[in-house]
């Protein structure tokens, strides 16, 4: 805490008990018939104000603002500013202020901040000045009242003194005048009791003690000099309450026989000295008890300037560092991401009630500590707010444009963890909330989402937070798509967005910082979506929507002969931009790229469906022909994206739900000098509706067998493993592969003659890879993977034969002492019924078809054929 | 001689020496103690300040008055009785010229005020 630090928290303190002495001014006009007590209360609120450095802010307050000049807008900002609550006056002081004190960046140090230093030195003089002062009168009256004589009790007669005073505060003593006479001094010694009845002879020390601080602030003199002729008249008061007039008339007089003698300065800081005599004497004849009513309204009065004058208003601090501005952000969001030692979720409004009670106080440290965070509040991409277990009193709030502290209630920590729901990422079945997704704009780096709703039943309100996964088909089933390989974990942030009954909302995602640019291929995007009935009381469930990206590298089942690929030289590229079931809308981009003359698009198109494990066209209307396509409906120029609309409905009529792809035929040269056209053919997928993409086999592996269960409708050219179509299959037929070999199995989807994907399942019996010592394989096979004999130190084989074979070989063989010696290597299958038998030639195995009974798992190799 | 002062205390502490006198000052010193509750160095600055205005004088510790009482109050009575304020206005108005914050108007117009002052009910 440096002295300008200091003296900025006094002038702001200064300049909000001004409203206050301001206001007590004119109150004491009003309050004329009341008691004066009530008055003196008045003044203790002001006391208040002066020396209470915190005050509670609340939206009754009259104090225009509580920080008129910021320590911050001092010592950092460039263009200073004071914040006086008070618009003119801003905009009155602050150009000026701010030019005059605008700060240079190429030196360290503000002016207005050596300014402020400057004056807060000055400051102190002054204090040490009224002390001392304060000092020097009370060593004056002590060597004055030296000579004093007891008269009674705590009352002494001196010469030396003109007027009575009372003198001393832990021992007080009643001094007066030598001179007067008996009645007087009679009336006088009664006023000065009532003075240490009173205990002013402590208050208005007080008031010097608070009055040196201040004494900048000519408000503050005036609340001094008005403080002491109150207290004289709220001690008159007390004396008089139970006088008869001629007593008061005499007490009147009194009062003017001390006046006369005064010599001692007014505002003489710890004795008594006679203030405004003309306005006591007329209040003491005028004098009458005031009416109860008149009490409780001057009470009243109390009440009410201390709500509006002791607290602050409400503070208008725009700044994303101030806890109160939380609130209103926290309050859009269904939940907060809560990340540190504590994962997972917080009710956004929950939280925000929390903010809003919430009684902070900011807290200033040099640097952020360096202290772990055990539970995080993300408000947004840009704020969070770190709580700490072992210092559950700080907060802390951290953004883009720093950090500050605050020090909270010591339940405040458990408070917010008692909101906290750890987070569980749920893939159960999506319930029915009638949530719809579909995708917009796709590329391969991000996509919009259109979330819907309609129907279902939701039980509470929906929305989506920032979470969203993408997964990638294999053919077979949905995992992950690979992540960019990250430092850190993901932290997805906390915002959440309604998703509104009965409407449509857009969500926009870039995942280039997630998954990078993903290559073709059928994905789907799945979000979270939570059922809010009640703070800590709501579900979530994941959806998901399938999308294309490019045309997915799967083997094509239609294939246009007469097109190629497009060619780099143009540098094109095709887009979906909207998709609905009777057609899209589409974009061609055109980058600048070598050549740079333009291409023809025609109005040819085709639509194909893909099914789980290609692509085909989409059954045409049974009424419609080939339709007449023309050559050329667009000019496609360098940088210049070209938007299409695609309209099939006499085509294809209104497709159902599914996955899709949309192919064009773009023509045009590759050079300016070549003459030939070429015609290549692009597509791009897109997706209608919110298909469920089906595996076309479900694999169940167990000990005793395999089986494979055909998944959603018959497909015709489906291969699996063996070879054989699947068209003799429909939905629900299972096939057995029987286990003859071992235990382990390979599952192949063949489309036509290519292999789309393959999953090899094998229990672990000895043939991890740690224990393989060598692998034999056959390399005369022409198609696929080649057939491999893996043998493994536990005595256990495995003899793959072909990808395309759901058949593998397991067993034992003979494995001695670690090496394969002798010239045979006979491996026995698990079942006790095959065997296969090699004949070792050097480092290889020749296969022993006659000796074998295994067979070769409609693999190419035959007797004879080396392993190596 | 008419300059000759002495405040209500002082007058006190003139007529213990006046009884006693000659008086020792420690004697003095005692006496005030005990009713005046004065310090030592108190009574010894008193005493020296009568003495300057010679009205007494302390010869190696022996006090005895140069001024008797009867001369000081016959000068001094009219002083006396201004200084107890009797209530009368001439009086008043004397003593408030000494200085104050009040002109002497304003005092006579706040006497006045309490003179004719009737009770409010």
């Amino acid at each position: 805490m440096d002295i300008m630090t200091v003296f900025l928290k006094i002038f702001n303190m200064s300049i909000a008990a001004s409203w206050l002495i301001a206001a007590v001014v004119i109150l004491r006009l009003l309050l004329k018939k009341a008691p004066r007590w009530t008055i003196c209360l008045l003044w203790v609120l002001v006391a208040v104000r002066l020396v209470c450095p915190f005050s509670i802010e609340s939206r009754l307050s009259l104090v225009p603002s509580a920080e008129v000049l910021k320590p911050e807008v001092v010592q950092y900002e460039q263009h200073p500013y004071i914040d006086s609550g008070i618009p003119i006056i801003n905009d009155v002081v602050n150009p000026s202020l701010g030019e005059s004190f605008e700060a240079n960046p190429a030196y360290s140090v503000n002016p207005l901040h050596v300014t402020v230093a400057i004056i807060g030195i000055v400051w102190l003089i002054g204090i040490a000045v009224m002390l001392l002062w304060a000092v020097f009168s009370y060593i004056r009256l002590r060597l004055k009242t030296r000579e004093a004589v007891p008269l009674r009790g705590k009352v002494y007669r001196c010469d030396a003194v003109r007027s009575p005073f009372i003198l001393g505060i832990i021992r007080p003593r009643i001094y007066i005048p030598s001179g007067i006479s008996d009645e007087t001094a009679e009336y006088v010694i009664a006023h000065e009791q009532a003075h240490l009845a009173r205990l002013d002879h402590l208050w208005k020390p007080l008031g010097f003690l608070i009055l040196s601080v201040y004494w900048f602030n000519p408000l503050c003199w005036a609340a001094y000099i008005l403080l002491c002729r109150d207290i004289e008249l709220a001690c008159d008061e007390k004396v008089i309450g139970s006088m008869d007039f001629q007593q008061k008339k005499q007490y009147s007089a009194a009062l003017l026989s001390c006046s006369t003698r005064q010599q001692l300065v007014t505002v003489c800081p710890l004795a008594f000295g006679e203030v405004g005599v003309k306005e006591r004497i007329k209040s003491v004849l005028n004098y009458r008890k005031p009416a109860f009513w008149v009490i409780v309204a001057a009470v009243v009065t109390c009440a009410v300037a201390a709500v509006c004058f002791l607290t602050s208003p409400a503070r208008n601090d725009q700044s994303p560092l101030y806890y109160k501005n939380i609130a209103a952000i926290a309050e859009q969001k269904s939940s907060l991401r809560i990340t540190g030692e504590i994962d997972g979720i917080i009710d956004g409004k929950a939280f925000s009630a929390f903010i809003e009670k919430a009684n902070w106080r900011e807290k200033k440290y040099p640097s952020p500590l360096e202290l772990a965070a055990d539970l995080t509040v993300q408000v947004d991409e840009n704020t969070r707010i770190r709580f700490y277990e072992t210092e559950p009193r700080l907060a802390m709030i951290l953004s883009d444009s720093g950090y500050r502290y605050y020090r909270m209630k010591n339940t405040d920590y458990n408070d917010v963890k008692s909101l906290v729901r750890t987070y569980e990422e749920q893939t159960a079945d999506a319930p029915d909330w009638g949530v719809t997704l579909r995708t917009k704009d796709v590329t391969p780096t991000g996509l919009t989402l259109l979330i819907g709703q309609s129907g279902g039943s939701p039980t509470g309100e929906l929305s989506t937070g920032s979470w969203y996964r993408i997964d990638v088909y294999d053919g077979i089933d949905w995992r992950e798509a690979e992540r960019l390989p990250m430092e850190h974990d993901v932290v997805w942030t906390a915002e959440g967005w309604m998703i509104q009954p009965g409407q449509q909302s857009e969500w926009k995602t870039d995942w280039s910082w997630l998954y990078g640019e993903l290559p073709e291929g059928v994905y789907r995007i799945c979000k979270k979506v939570m059922d809010w009935r009640a703070p800590g009381d709501f579900d979530e469930a994941v959806f998901c929507t399938e999308f294309v990206i490019g045309t997915p590298d799967i083997p094509e089942y239609i294939k246009a002969s007469d097109t190629a690929a497009i060619p780099q030289e143009w540098n094109f590229s095709l887009r979906i931009t909207d998709t609905a079931p009777n057609g899209v809308e589409l974009a061609y981009d055109r980058q600048a790229g070598s050549y740079s003359g333009s291409l023809q698009a025609g109005d040819w198109f085709r639509v194909d469906r893909y099914d789980g494990v290609g692509w085909r066209e989409c059954e045409r209307l049974p009424q419609s022909g080939e339709p007449e396509w023309k050559g050329t409906v667009a000019e496609i120029k360098p940088n210049y994206t070209e938007y299409i609309a695609v309209d099939w409905s006499a085509l294809y009529g209104d497709l159902p739900e599914g996955v899709y792809r949309i192919c064009r035929r773009i023509t045009g040269q590759t050079s300016p000098k070549s003459t030939d056209n070429i015609t290549a053919e692009t597509c791009a997928g897109f997706v209608i509706g919110s298909p469920a993409l089906i595996p076309p086999l479900e694999i169940i592996f167990s000990m005793e067998k395999v089986e494979l269960v055909l998944q959603g409708k018959e497909r015709e050219e489906l291969y699996a493993a063996w070879g054989e179509p699947a068209s003799q299959n429909e939905e629900g037929d299972i096939w057995n592969t029987g286990v003859h070999y071992g235990y382990s199995c390979i599952v192949s989807v063949q489309y036509e003659e290519n292999v789309v994907a393959s999953v090899y399942r094998m229990h672990d019996m000895g043939t991890s890879p740690e224990h393989l010592i060598r692998r034999y394989s056959y390399t005369g096979e022409e198609f696929g993977e080649s057939a491999s004999v893996y043998l493994f130190d536990t005595g256990k084989f495995t003899f793959v034969f072909s990808p395309l074979s759901s058949y593998i070989g397991y067993g034992s063989y003979d494995y001695g002492s670690h090496e394969i010696t002798g010239d045979c290597l006979t491996l026995y299958a698990a079942n006790g019924e095959e065997k296969w038998v090699f004949t070792i030639v050097g480092d290889t195995l020749v296969y022993d078809g006659k000796a074998s009974t295994g067979g070769n798992g409609f693999a190419g190799f035959e007797d004879g054929d080396v392993f190596e | 001689m008419a300059e000759i002062q002495m405040g209500v205390i002082e007058t006190q502490f003139a007529e213990m020496i006046w009884e006693l006198e000659p008086v020792s000052s420690s004697e003095l010193v005692k006496l005030t103690a005990d009713r005046f509750t004065w310090k030592r160095t108190t009574c010894h600055n008193v005493l020296r300040r009568l003495c300057d205005k010679g009205i007494f004088r302390n010869d190696n510790g022996t006090v005895s008055s140069l001024i008797s009482r009867q001369e000081f109050f016959s000068m001094q009575s009219r002083r006396y009785v201004e200084e107890t304020f009797d209530g009368s206005l001439p009086a008043f108005i004397a003593a408030f010229t000494k200085g104050g914050t009040l002109t002497a108007e304003e005092a006579a117009a706040i006497r006045r005020m309490i003179d004719e002052a009737e009770e409010v009910q």
